[in-house]
């Protein structure tokens, strides 16, 4: 395996995060072609350390900017009273308006 | 004989229809062969019924289980299965949200913070911004609480909320949409100057992070999606397909176009790797 082929393959491998476990295990997984050229090439073997240094970078970046702004609490109190308004204007206004307009129009045909 | 009623037919109504029981033949020998004969075709007639009666309960129950998406998606019934029968934190998800439709305020308070920081890191995907993200992940807990009902345990209530979450960030990027159209401004080019000392140290990480985020925030949406569920969060590529609801050749398609994208434009910062000049000489 040439270096441009390794790198071409290293674009669409997977690639495993630093942190998914042992130490002692290897960057790349599935191909075994390019895992011996990396131990072989060093300047391959950069690559791979960038491209999971990226993947490492963006997994931690990610968690910072997912840290919660609010609290579970004041998030379940605002989904309740949400759907507990929907739920009002569903079941009691909206049945309150038609039944008074029914009762209205009753109203009216008598007094015609 | 008794008969089992299966779909509503009884099979020995239709004995009467058949003239079960009535004499044809006028000799006591020949009259005894018939009714043997007769009983015997009667017999056959009602396994006959009863074989159709349970084929036609055995398509039922497959088309109920396509509908519900029981067989339609393998990889997450094993998903379900799996984490129902080993993870304890499952089943008491699924007692939480019991609780909840029993009209338990204070459960849904511990679901929400239980799930909190899993809806928060997924919606990373979705979200142009922070404030984005908490819009969705707000809008996810208000549409799992309205839709709980639906919601049918086994453990796979995480599976569940994602596709919830999903929904909700359809709803609110539409939302947004307008707006961004009224607001776009230039935005920030990211700075491609990456100190190139060792990258496996903290500062040269998060300034790559940085970056890599930079990329990935212009990835398009599903692209993004995958390559954050199979390369960040650690789900095989068929589950991630099974949550997405998508094929899992397309999802395959879509994360080495992700991946490709985005390890092209990291390698490009360091010039001395040059994967875009030595593909152009290939």
């Amino acid at each position: 395996m040439t270096c441009s082929e390794c790198l071409e393959s290293l674009l669409v491998a997977d690639i495993r995060l630093r942190s998914s476990g042992d130490p002692s295990e290897t960057a790349v997984s599935d191909d075994a072609s390019i895992q011996s050229h990396i131990t072989r090439c060093d300047r391959c073997k950069r690559a791979v350390e960038i491209l999971r240094a990226g993947q490492d970078g963006l997994s931690g970046s990610l968690f910072l900017a997912s840290a919660q702004r609010h609290s579970p609490e004041s998030l379940a109190e605002f989904a309740y009273g949400r759907v507990r308004r929907e739920r009002l204007v569903r079941w009691r206004i909206l049945p309150g308006i038609v039944v008074l307009f029914a009762l209205a129009a009753m109203l009216l045909m008598i007094l015609i | 004989m008794e008969y089992p009623m299966e779909h509503g037919v009884n099979k020995a109504s239709i004995l009467p229809l058949l003239g079960g029981g009535t004499p044809l033949l006028p000799t006591p020998a020949a009259q005894t062969k018939a009714e043997t004969d007769w009983s015997s075709s009667v017999q056959e007639l009602g396994d006959c019924v009863a074989g159709i009666c349970s084929r036609v309960n055995a398509v039922q129950t497959r088309r109920l289980s396509d509908i519900e998406g029981t067989r339609a998606h393998p990889e997450l019934n094993s998903l379900a299965s799996t984490e129902s029968t080993l993870d304890p934190e499952a089943l008491a998800i699924d007692s939480l949200v019991e609780q909840t439709l029993a009209g338990d305020e204070r459960a849904f308070a511990l679901l929400v913070a239980r799930m909190q920081p899993r809806v928060q890191r997924w919606v990373q995907s979705y979200a142009a911004n922070p404030d984005e993200a908490d819009d969705i992940a707000q809008e996810s807990f208000v549409l799992a609480l309205r839709r709980l009902r639906q919601y049918r345990g086994g453990g796979s209530f995480p599976v569940w909320l994602y596709r919830i979450t999903l929904r909700a960030a359809g709803r609110i990027r539409k939302k947004a949409r307008h707006r961004e159209a009224l607001a776009a401004g230039p935005r920030a080019f990211p700075d491609l100057l990456v100190y190139e000392t060792d990258p496996g140290a903290r500062v040269d990480r998060e300034r790559l992070g940085a970056l890599v985020r930079e990329f990935w925030e212009e990835l398009p949406e599903r692209q993004r999606a995958v390559v954050d569920l199979v390369d960040l969060q650690g789900y095989t590529p068929a589950a991630a397909a099974a949550i997405l609801e998508i094929n899992p050749a397309t999802l395959r398609a879509n994360l080495f176009k992700g991946r490709q994208s985005l390890r092209l434009r990291l390698l490009a910062c360091y010039p001395s790797l040059a994967v875009q000049n030595s593909r152009e000489e290939a």
